[in-house]
């Protein structure tokens, strides 16, 4: 998913249907575009950012625990058979489970702040990252190893050389698919036990019947989601040069 | 008379199939070794068990006289298709062995850019493997061998997946590299014509179990490839290979004269 002139197009078929959406029910349920963006404008250096960088900071901390944790168990889950039989099935039994049903277990066990918030969103990626490195790592040709093992490679120069590049690029992937579940995940726990983030932001505003409020925070929401994957695909390009070549 | 690789009695069974059944063989230091036999005769795993990708149910590896050990040995392995790595340069993937090896020996005097010019690919180091043709990539793959110049050199197929022309190309790449640099080499081939032509030792072998059927000093090694005698003897190991796999259908006849 490359973010270019396609992106634009998106963008136009989007508010020219909400344009043509808020003329046609003239209610103050569906503000008009420029209405929403408007109101982004005034409210985003007062309140709305800070909201914004509270759920960033969430979803960056999740996602990062999810990073350091899932990568080198999923790494060593795909080249060694022996760990892959020992840790799969627990694996195969926390994926399918709904983390957003952990949420009250979470809140008892680290509080109703932060860090359960976080666990939330580590908890949703962790194994979708764990599933991808592993498959890739097991996918990876056996004849890219030979040359290593031949010379007698450290378990380090065959980390550099063959698998990490290698697991890379469906990482960036795993991350991806995962990054939309967070968000939305997130979104449901910042509506409990905190005054910042943008799940409380448009609830709230939802609440106070403001619509206006609430329209702009979605915006923001969608614009934090596209600065996100844009991220993504930078780091794609940047880490992953052979790709797409 | 000493040889400088030795493979002695080397027998693997995998779940209970016998892949390989009391195989010895030798080289001489800087000589060429081609395996040759038809699939299923186990000529890969014998490779493998002497680069120590596999282990061997019984049997030892000797390199100059010790036995292999990776970590000590400096022994190259080309698979079947080239093993280039696809997220590393041309260059990058010439100089993997010296990215790991690095340390114990000095670069060969010959530098990188003479073997790289010599080889034809100079206008492609800084690519990836994936933009270059077949010949290129079994080009890069022979200047990762031989730039680091390994005490052993193991070919797995070398040229199998290259189209007939460029296959005798490249033989005549390997060929024009090897005698410069005298690399001890072990090949294992299912192509008869390139046993003969980069072979100065021909070991045939047979399947169910896979042994040496026969172990030949190819006496047109580095003779051209187009007379009537190069043609025959060709001939000759065909028909040879052909009855070795005609002999599991009656086990009790003894093939070695």
């Amino acid at each position: 998913m490359r973010i270019g002139k396609s992106a634009f197009l998106g963008a136009f078929v989007v508010f020219t249907a909400w344009f043509l959406a808020a003329a046609i029910l003239q209610t103050p349920a569906v503000p008009s575009p420029a209405a929403a963006f408007s109101r982004l404008a005034a409210i985003f250096n007062g309140s709305l950012s800070l909201h914004a960088g509270a759920s960033l900071f969430r979803v960056a901390a999740g996602l990062a625990a999810a990073l350091a944790v899932g990568f080198p168990v999923g790494v060593l889950m795909g080249y060694d058979k022996k760990i892959d039989k020992l840790i799969s099935p627990v694996v195969y039994l926390c994926y399918p489970v709904p983390k957003i049903a952990l949420l009250p277990v979470l809140m008892l066990l680290f509080g109703i702040g932060e860090i359960s918030k976080i666990a939330l969103i580590f908890l949703i990626v962790v194994f979708q990252v764990i599933v991808s490195v592993r498959d890739a790592t097991c996918n990876i040709e056996p004849q890219f190893f030979f040359p290593l093992y031949s010379l007698g490679a450290s378990f380090g120069d065959i980390f550099r050389e063959v698998l990490l590049p290698a697991v890379l690029p469906q990482l960036i992937t795993a991350l991806r698919l995962a990054l939309g579940t967070a968000v939305s995940v997130l979104f449901f726990a910042e509506t409990y036990g905190t005054q910042l983030g943008m799940g409380y932001f448009i609830t709230d505003a939802w609440m106070r019947v403001n619509y206006l409020d609430m329209y702009a925070g979605i915006i923001m929401l969608a614009l934090m989601g596209l600065l996100l994957f844009a991220l993504l695909d930078m780091a794609e390009r940047l880490a992953c040069p052979w790709q797409n070549k | 008379m000493s040889f400088y690789i030795e493979a002695k009695n080397i027998v693997a069974r995998y779940d209970d199939t016998e892949v390989l059944e009391n195989v010895s063989l030798a080289a001489e230091k800087g000589s060429t070794c081609a395996v040759l036999g038809a699939s299923g005769c186990g000529k890969s795993t014998l490779l493998k068990i002497i680069a120590g990708l596999k282990k061997a149910t019984s049997g030892e590896v000797f390199i100059a006289g010790k036995k292999r050990d990776a970590k000590q040995n400096d022994i190259g392995f080309m698979p079947q298709n080239y093993g280039l790595l696809p997220w590393q340069t041309v260059r990058d993937n010439i100089l993997l062995p010296w990215r790991i090896k690095g340390g114990k020996k000095k670069p060969p005097a010959e530098n990188l850019d003479e073997l790289i010019e010599r080889l034809g690919i100079a206008d492609v180091v800084e690519r990836f493997p994936a933009e270059l043709s077949g010949g290129q990539q079994q080009r890069v793959a022979l200047a990762r061998a031989f730039f680091f110049a390994p005490q052993l050199l193991l070919m797995d197929e070398p040229f199998s997946a290259l189209d007939a022309i460029t296959r005798e190309d490249m033989q005549g790449v390997f060929l024009d590299l090897w005698k410069n640099r005298d690399i001890t080499t072990i090949l294992v081939t299912h192509d008869v014509e390139e046993a003969v032509v980069l072979g100065r030792q021909i070991v045939i072998m047979a399947k169910n179990p896979g042994r040496i059927d026969q172990s030949i000093t190819n006496p047109l090694f580095g003779k051209p490839r187009d007379s009537a005698e190069f043609f025959e003897f060709c001939q000759g190991i065909r028909n040879r290979i052909k009855r070795t796999m005609t002999n599991r259908f009656n086990e009790g006849e003894n093939l070695c004269e």
